[in-house]
């Protein structure tokens, strides 16, 4: 008699051993999917927000151009309308391009640095700051007046940055200029903070940031490397 | 009459039997509240995800088409007017800020993360902004004439940031890998890359680097808003 209690007690809690491991093992894997899910599901409204905001812009500008063809269509053969619409558009393709001096609201960035027995500005600072700025929307940029433009190369070779085939000493202060949309002055002033702590905390190398109302970029000069075209074919 | 301890092993049998039953019915009362759900608000968000990139499509295509149809009534009513110059000039200046498709010779670039984490610093292992730009600043050295990253055409004001896993090239988000096209000389691009130091380094560190010649390589012209990149920018009169 009592052998078989005995027995019957060991089989009990061997099944119900198993039982437990078994439970706990499903309630944990069940927690595991609930949370990838929350994660796709986190990862899919950001993703649709982005794509809201996409189409938004993508629909005004459709409208914009809806309304000038249907300007075009009913003025038919206004000359003037048409050149005058080519011309802005050349204006805001130039800009791009870097075929003309600009001017507009921006910043003025001094980069120095503190003994030039010890150190130089360095290509990886400028290329770190040129990218700030175009990250922060800046619309036109130059680096001791050498306009950056989309094919614009910054080198170093020896004691020179070499910006659009230009050596500048790299032990000279550098100027950088950039002109953003106004309201963005302050924002990007606040981004590109952070560069600038860290390339003082190195030490070598002091900053300078000035936000001026006005400042002029001048145009790319045609006779530049990076200004070169001759190897692309039109589509 | 069961003996007293057999009465305490029982007690202790049934205490956990309860314990059980009770996680049991809430996991399988949770998981009947929230699976299905959850199952379906994911199964929504991806339609309408879907239905979204495709009206973004299809505006995209529309702004083409219009575009092409502008294009199109200047060129028949300017180029009447002056011989055609000044439809040459705006053909020109598209070509320098980097509106017009382009083709050419040149080296196509695959970039991607290390295959094995890192062992010193799992960082290591992924791809930064930095080292995109510093791949497209060798090619620039290089003498290219026209780059793409995922067909994202570089042009004055492209910037490439890191924004949590994926990098922000044109205000677009794009995902590894990386492909960068570059349009030049493709004997020159391709050694200026492979002796530059970002090269050696990413390569040291085991990033999936690889750089081939290619022939008429295409690149597509800048696809976004130009308005907004010449915003409280003024053209001086010379």
């Amino acid at each position: 008699m009592k052998f078989k209690n005995t027995i019957s007690l060991t089989l009990i809690c061997l099944i119900m051993g198993i039982t437990v491991a078994w439970q706990y093992k499903s309630v944990y894997n069940n927690k595991k999917t609930a949370s990838v899910q929350s994660m796709t599901l986190e990862d899919l409204k950001d993703k649709l927000i982005i794509e809201k905001k996409n189409n938004d812009e993508l629909r005004s500008r459709k409208d914009a151009l809806d309304k000038e063809i249907r300007e075009f269509e009913s003025a038919k053969g206004d000359i003037d309308l048409y050149k005058k619409n080519l011309g802005t558009e050349m204006e805001k393709a130039s800009i791009i391009a870097g075929l003309t001096d600009v001017k507009g609201p921006g910043i003025n960035i001094t980069i120095s640095v503190k003994d030039t027995n010890f150190a130089w500005i360095g290509l990886k600072d400028l290329l770190t700051i040129v990218n700030g700025l175009r990250a922060a929307e800046a619309n036109a940029i130059s680096i001791n007046d050498e306009r950056i433009i989309a094919m614009t190369e910054i080198s170093e070779i020896g004691n020179y940055i070499i910006i659009n085939g230009v050596p500048m000493g790299s032990d000279k202060p550098f100027v950088i200029k950039a002109i953003f949309e106004e309201p963005k002055i302050d924002y990007s002033i606040k981004m590109l903070g952070s560069v600038f702590t860290k390339m003082e905390e190195d030490g070598y190398i002091s900053v300078e940031v000035e936000k001026l109302d006005s400042i002029i970029i001048p145009k790319i000069e045609k006779n530049r490397p990076s200004f070169n075209f001759d190897l692309i074919k039109e589509n | 009459m069961l003996r007293k301890d057999q009465k305490y092993i029982l007690m202790f049998i049934f205490i956990l039997l309860g314990v059980l039953t009770t996680v049991q019915f809430r996991s399988i009362w949770n998981n009947n509240k929230n699976k299905p759900s959850i199952a379906y608000e994911i199964e929504n968000l991806k339609k309408e995800l879907e239905a979204e990139i495709a009206a973004g499509n299809e505006l995209r295509e529309e702004i083409e088409f219009n575009t092409k149809k502008k294009e199109s009534i200047l060129k028949t009513f300017v180029s009447g007017n002056d011989d055609g110059q000044l439809m040459e000039q705006w053909e020109t200046v598209k070509l320098y800020a980097g509106l017009t498709d382009v083709k050419g010779d040149g080296v196509i670039i695959t970039l991607n993360d290390a295959e094995e984490k890192n062992p010193i610093q799992v960082d290591w292992s992924l791809l930064h902004d930095s080292d995109i730009y510093e791949v497209v600043n060798e090619l620039k050295k290089g003498g290219a004439q026209a780059i793409s990253i995922n067909n994202e055409r570089v042009i004055s004001t492209t910037e490439i940031v890191c924004a949590g896993p994926t990098i922000r090239v044109n205000r677009n988000r794009y995902a590894v890998p990386y492909e960068i096209k570059a349009i030049g000389d493709p004997k020159r691009l391709y050694s200026t890359f492979i002796e530059s130091p970002i090269y050696s380094v990413l390569k040291w560190l085991e990033i999936r680097i690889e750089i081939k010649e290619a022939k008429d390589i295409e690149i597509p012209k800048f696809n976004g808003n130009i308005d907004n990149l010449v915003k409280g920018v003024e053209v001086v009169e010379q």
